[in-house]
């Protein structure tokens, strides 16, 4: 193996590394794959690969790792699945007579855009997630009760538009300023909108009035609408942790079905916990019991589906929500 | 000629020992950590040669990317500097040249690279990314015959199907199927030993 020197100081890899000049597009790509694969590891591939009239390389590296997506039922093959990341890290190189010189990113630059790529596909499993099952869990009370605030905003500013802000905060009485915050979080998400001091319908919420959505059809619809437009900010901004932790517990089994390709997998409590600590990291370990809960929840909101000997944990298996798994196919990207 | 049940027997007594995996991505550490636990178990070979698997992962920078395997000859042959052994790096041997490092004493098993997109193992299923890519995955090779091979596979063990931890067995392939993952898209292999040094060799040679 040839090596380049200039090896720096607990640096591990070179500062560079020379490849043969070819005129062979495909040679050229192979050759260098195969150096960066030494540097970054087996699973890295060339995501882009372009060489420019000046003789210049922009390249742009993805990496492949694998994943345990066995079947947990007795006498079932071991299945190794790989997922590739692209994009992790951006290379150039420059022609220098008979060879390129390819500059090389520090191993843990190159980590860093891999962990970054990972969660972004986990943000993105995530949000299909809450899109699959908005509806099934906006009406649970667990979620309505975290949603109450948001709810009475949007019925309020629904029945009553335009209606004082003042009203709306006096009628809610939280501590601090958490009713601006929900109200900027509505108007962010194009419901509602603050103006002069008064609180008015757009669109979204507008549409409900038309088709005489009432009562308890309203709340499901315009809550699941909710979470649909505003997984993100109303789990991460305004804390509403259950809308956070329950794409974890149901992707912890989604992710492997979709990776498999097989809605039937079935998966036992152990590798769903063991899915979601490699998907979310060490906080995503919970005690069986309380794991045990929130699967079981999924399974009474149609999110998920068991079956075996409920009394056996040894004998209890998670499948795929027929509809879920669809929706969760045709939106994730894996 | 088949493998006969002395090979299959001695392939077993020597994995049997041998350490899983602890991450499905650490087969690189992990096959030189039970490569060198078994020299270092040979009458003659000092114990120190096992270097431990703290020290191999670092020598490795074993990463979620990923190990480092550029100069991993010369890492691994400066740890082992205290000692009459030294790593090996060769791209493009042929099987006949693995067979005799595998026959040679003073040489460890031989870690050999295969491309997953071209290997069926023994034991599990492999499933390439939607991109059709995997990662390379080393294995330890024990015994080459005209028809098969025996090595130790690890990715088989390891994380989830805790059931299948019972212990650790030999895996076996039709040679030209090896040689065929072996050699990969690419069509050079790749094998990383450890043998001893030439000055040892001969010093044991005049004595």
């Amino acid at each position: 193996m040839s090596t380049d020197s200039n090896q720096s100081e607990g640096r591990i890899i070179p500062e560079g590394i020379t490849v043969p000049f070819t005129d062979d597009y495909e040679s050229l790509r192979n050759s260098v794959e195969r150096r960066l694969q030494q540097v970054y590891g087996s699973g890295t591939y060339l995501s882009d690969f372009y060489i420019a009239d000046t003789g210049s390389l922009a390249i742009s590296i993805g990496n492949t790792f694998p994943k345990d997506v066995s079947d947990c039922r007795p006498n079932r093959e071991r299945v190794i699945k790989y997922i590739s990341l692209d994009d992790i890290a951006e290379l150039s190189g420059e022609r220098d007579g008979e060879f390129y010189y390819i500059e090389l990113p520090s191993r843990s630059s190159v980590e860093q855009g891999f962990s970054d790529a990972q969660e972004n596909l986990r943000n993105e499993l995530d949000q299909a997630m809450a899109r699959a099952t908005y509806e099934k869990i906006a009406t649970t009370p667990a979620v309505e009760n975290q949603l109450n605030p948001i709810k009475q905003i949007l019925r309020w500013t629904r029945l009553y538009h335009p209606v004082p802000f003042s009203e709306v905060r006096k009628a809610q009485d939280k501590k601090g300023d958490k009713t601006l915050q929900y109200v900027r979080t509505l108007e962010e998400l194009g419901f509602i909108e603050l103006r002069d001091g008064d609180l008015h319908p757009r669109r979204p919420l507008e549409k409900y009035d038309l088709g005489e959505v009432q009562g308890e059809d309203f709340n499901k619809k315009i809550l699941g609408e909710v979470i649909e437009q505003g997984f993100d900010r109303l789990s991460r901004d305004l804390q509403l942790g259950i809308l956070r932790h329950l794409p974890k517990f149901a992707n912890g089994y989604y992710v492997a079905a979709l990776e498999v390709n097989d809605p039937d997998l079935h998966l036992d409590i152990e590798s769903i916990q063991e899915n979601m600590i490699d998907w979310y990291g060490s906080s995503a370990r919970y005690h069986k019991f309380e794991l045990r809960d929130k699967l079981d929840f999924l399974v009474r909101n149609d999110i998920l589906e068991k079956e075996g000997d409920i009394e056996d944990e040894s004998e209890l298996y998670f499948r795929s929500n027929k509809d879920v798994y669809e929706d969760m196919s045709a939106t994730a990207t894996l | 000629m088949t493998l006969s049940d002395q090979d299959r027997t001695q392939a077993e007594t020597t994995v049997s020992p041998f350490n899983a995996q602890s991450g499905l991505g650490d087969d690189m550490p992990n096959v030189i950590w039970n490569m060198l636990q078994e020299l270092s178990n040979r009458p003659n070979v000092p114990d120190g040669v096992n270097i431990g698997k703290r020290t191999i992962f670092d020598l490795c920078d074993q990463r979620s990317i990923g190990p480092v395997t550029l100069d991993i000859e010369h890492r691994l042959s400066a740890e082992l500097s205290d000692y009459p052994f030294e790593a090996r790096y060769e791209e493009g041997l042929k099987i006949s040249e693995l067979g005799d490092i595998i026959d040679d004493p003073g040489c460890s098993y031989p870690a050999t690279e295969l491309a997953m997109e071209k290997y069926d193992p023994d034991g599990y299923d492999v499933q390439p990314s939607g991109q059709g890519r995997a990662r390379k995955l080393r294995v330890l090779v024990l015994t080459v015959n005209h028809e098969s091979v025996l090595y130790y596979d690890p990715l088989r063990y390891g994380k989830v199907n805790h059931d299948q931890l019972s212990g650790i067995e030999t895996s076996e392939i039709d040679k030209q199927k090896f040689v065929s993952a072996w050699k990969g898209r690419s069509e050079t292999t790749s094998t990383l030993w450890v043998e001893e040094t030439e000055q040892s060799r001969l010093a044991r040679f005049n004595a």
